[in-house]
């Protein structure tokens, strides 16, 4: 993209926002299904992605775990709606149903997890070692748990049905998931610039100053991460309908800090520069690694040091980042992208 | 909010309703005694200077009012209410803003997002994560900065402004947090001429608009002169003397420890 149109993107987000939704809107037209499958994927990828802008880059919690929310959500949803959850049946069992059930789940684990971290005052480098522990145990319990498929996972997740019908193709399931990951860019951008996200800013900048305005600033942490978990968790689920499998790689710590190098690479502390660091990460992986074996890895760490060195914030993060608000601006639009 | 005591007149003083009362506070550092048995009454809407020498026991006597310290014996009264000892965020719901010695603004922040942060604090809205600002809080906000002669920078990070615009910045933040009582610690440390006199007629307008009591730390002879009014002089941990500009300016003792040195 030459400068003077990136200027001019920059200047409008809106404007930039509907052309990446247009791509997104057309990219099926092109006909080529063995790249809508990839897509899709990547999709849901960028929706944990989004999850993880949300604790890490907004609220500033270093969490080396996030995966957990992920394949605790994918796991739900997959014993749920295949009805391998006693007491749990019928209408419950639906797919739809599961998926509520995951991100509740999940919301409900990360407000327990959250009230001792925060509330015992971890942070920093402590709060990133007992998040990469919880996700090496988590990974561990899934692989020797036999009745949740142990080391093979689970197969055979029932696909979801809208209207009657079930989603099986992969063109409708594409628009499914992409309206999902609509929804949620939506929704997180409401809460990041409503004054509740302020606070949330506020406290990642100055936790003391914060907290002497007379905010319980635990409770805030707490609330994002929560947020930030019932992301990655619904993004687990949709993983399990999209692929019709769930893994323990999916919960542990090998896919905690891919989801932190997408993020890293896309720009933490942008929404849709995280969401698109995953798609782009992706992408290379699966253009790059057929090429370069195993070289791939090298070339990604290689690329991952270059960024952290040289784009701080990440490879999106400064096109897409919220333009400074306009004194005149309409109230309700004080400080939104 | 709005059952406040009558204003109170400094010199009949028949009707002493102190908004802050310090009886005897006292606070010992090992075998130091940076606070020693201050007692002060600051009234309602009353704007009142405390100055002292370096390491006298200002910034520690704020301190004991604020919960940060627990003091070693003695008790605080705010509206009446024994306080002594409560937790920080407690205090600082009651009423009591405070404005740091290091500027405590939020860097990362645009400059209206700092004021946005205090403004919320008292709860005046659901703290909502969908919740929206009304028109009303906007302009509130717009009002505070152009108070703070800061409108224009609204959208820049605070980390871009001056030094001078941060102590304004953070007294806009503590102003948007609706204290009842402001304590400002060194607001115009490392302020030209210039922007010490505006800080002074910032605060003084300030004190004579919104009738909140402000308690104000400084070193600035000219900063003193120019806000007027009561001033308290601190030496080692005590309080020295109290009285006008005029009273203290004049007084041998108080240039012997203080003024005459600075001189
Ligand atoms: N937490 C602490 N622990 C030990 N000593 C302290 C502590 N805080 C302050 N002091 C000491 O108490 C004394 C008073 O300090 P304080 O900061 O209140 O002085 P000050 O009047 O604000 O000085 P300045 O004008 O330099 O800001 C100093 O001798 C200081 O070293
Ligand atoms: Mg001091």
């Amino acid at each position: 993209m030459s400068n003077a149109a990136a200027r001019t993107l920059r200047a409008h987000p809106l404007a930039l926002q509907l052309v990446i939704l247009a791509g997104f809107a057309l990219f099926p037209l092109a006909g080529d299904d063995y790249l809508v499958v990839e897509l899709t994927q990547y999709l849901v990828y960028g929706i944990f992605a989004m999850g993880l802008s949300l604790v890490w880059g907004y609220a500033g919690i270093l969490c080396f775990g996030h995966a957990v929310f992920f394949g605790l959500g994918a796991y739900v949803m997959a014993l749920v709606s295949k009805g391998m959850v006693p007491g749990i049946g019928g209408a419950l069992a639906s797919g739809w149903a599961a998926m509520a059930l995951a991100v509740a789940v999940v919301a409900l684990f990360a407000v327990l997890l959250g009230y001792f971290l925060f509330y015992g005052r971890l942070s920093g480098p402590y709060l990133g070692i007992v998040t990469l522990a919880i996700s090496v145990i988590a990974e561990r319990v899934a692989i020797k748990w036999y009745y949740i498929g142990g080391y093979n996972g689970l197969t055979g997740i029932p696909p979801l049905s809208l209207g009657g019908r079930e989603i099986i193709d992969i063109v409708p399931m594409y628009y499914l998931i992409a309206s999902f990951a609509v929804g949620v860019y939506l929704l997180c951008r409401r809460i990041v610039a409503s004054p509740f996200g302020t606070i949330v800013a506020a406290v990642r900048d100055n936790e003391d100053r914060a907290e002497f305005f007379g905010y319980n600033t635990a409770y805030y942490k707490i609330v994002i991460f929560a947020v930030g978990a019932a992301v990655a968790g619904l993004a687990g689920a949709l993983f399990a309908v999209v692929t019709e499998f769930v893994s323990p790689t999916m919960i542990g710590f090998g896919m905690s800090t891919e989801v932190l190098i997408w993020v890293a690479l896309g720009g933490k502390e942008v929404l849709l520069a995280s969401f698109l660091g995953a798609l782009l990460v992706r992408a290379m992986e699966s253009f790059l690694s057929d090429v370069l074996t195993y070289y791939w890895f090298l070339i990604l760490g290689l690329f991952f040091v270059a960024c952290v060195m040289f784009f701080p914030r990440g490879v999106f993060g400064r096109l897409l980042a919220a333009r400074p608000m306009a004194t005149g601006a309409k109230a309700g639009g004080a400080g939104e992208t | 909010m709005d059952d406040r005591p009558d204003r109170f007149v400094h010199e009949t003083g028949r009707h002493r309703v102190a908004l802050l009362e310090t009886q005897g506070i006292t606070k010992k550092f090992g075998g130091l005694t940076a606070v020693d048995h201050v007692s002060l009454k600051l009234a309602d809407a009353e704007l009142r200077c405390i100055i002292g020498p370096n390491g006298c026991g200002k910034t520690t006597l704020f301190n004991l009012i604020t919960g940060h310290y627990k003091p070693s014996g003695g008790r605080i009264l705010f509206q009446g209410r024994d306080i002594t000892g409560q937790a920080v965020h407690r205090i600082s719901r009651m009423g009591i803003g405070r404005k740091f010695q290091v500027p405590g603004v939020f860097d990362e922040l645009t400059v209206y997002e700092n004021i946005r942060v205090p403004f919320f604090s008292g709860q005046r809205q659901p703290m909502l994560m969908f919740g929206r600002m009304d028109a009303a809080a906007h302009d509130e906000i717009m009002a505070n900065l152009a108070g703070i002669d800061l409108a224009s920078k609204a959208g820049e990070p605070a980390s871009n402004l001056s030094h001078g615009q941060r102590q304004w910045l953070e007294i806009g933040m503590v102003l948007a947090s609706r204290p009842r009582l402001m304590l400002l610690d060194e607001p115009t440390a490392g302020m030209t001429v210039a922007e010490t006199r505006k800080t002074a007629r910032l605060i003084r307008r300030i004190s004579a608009q919104t009738g909140i009591s402000i308690l104000v730390i400084e070193h600035d002879i000219g900063f003193i002169r120019e806000i007027g009014g009561h001033i308290t002089v601190m030496y080692k941990g005590a309080i020295f003397r109290e009285g006008s500009y005029r009273q203290i300016q004049e007084d041998p003792a108080v240039r012997e420890i203080y003024l005459g040195r600075r001189r």
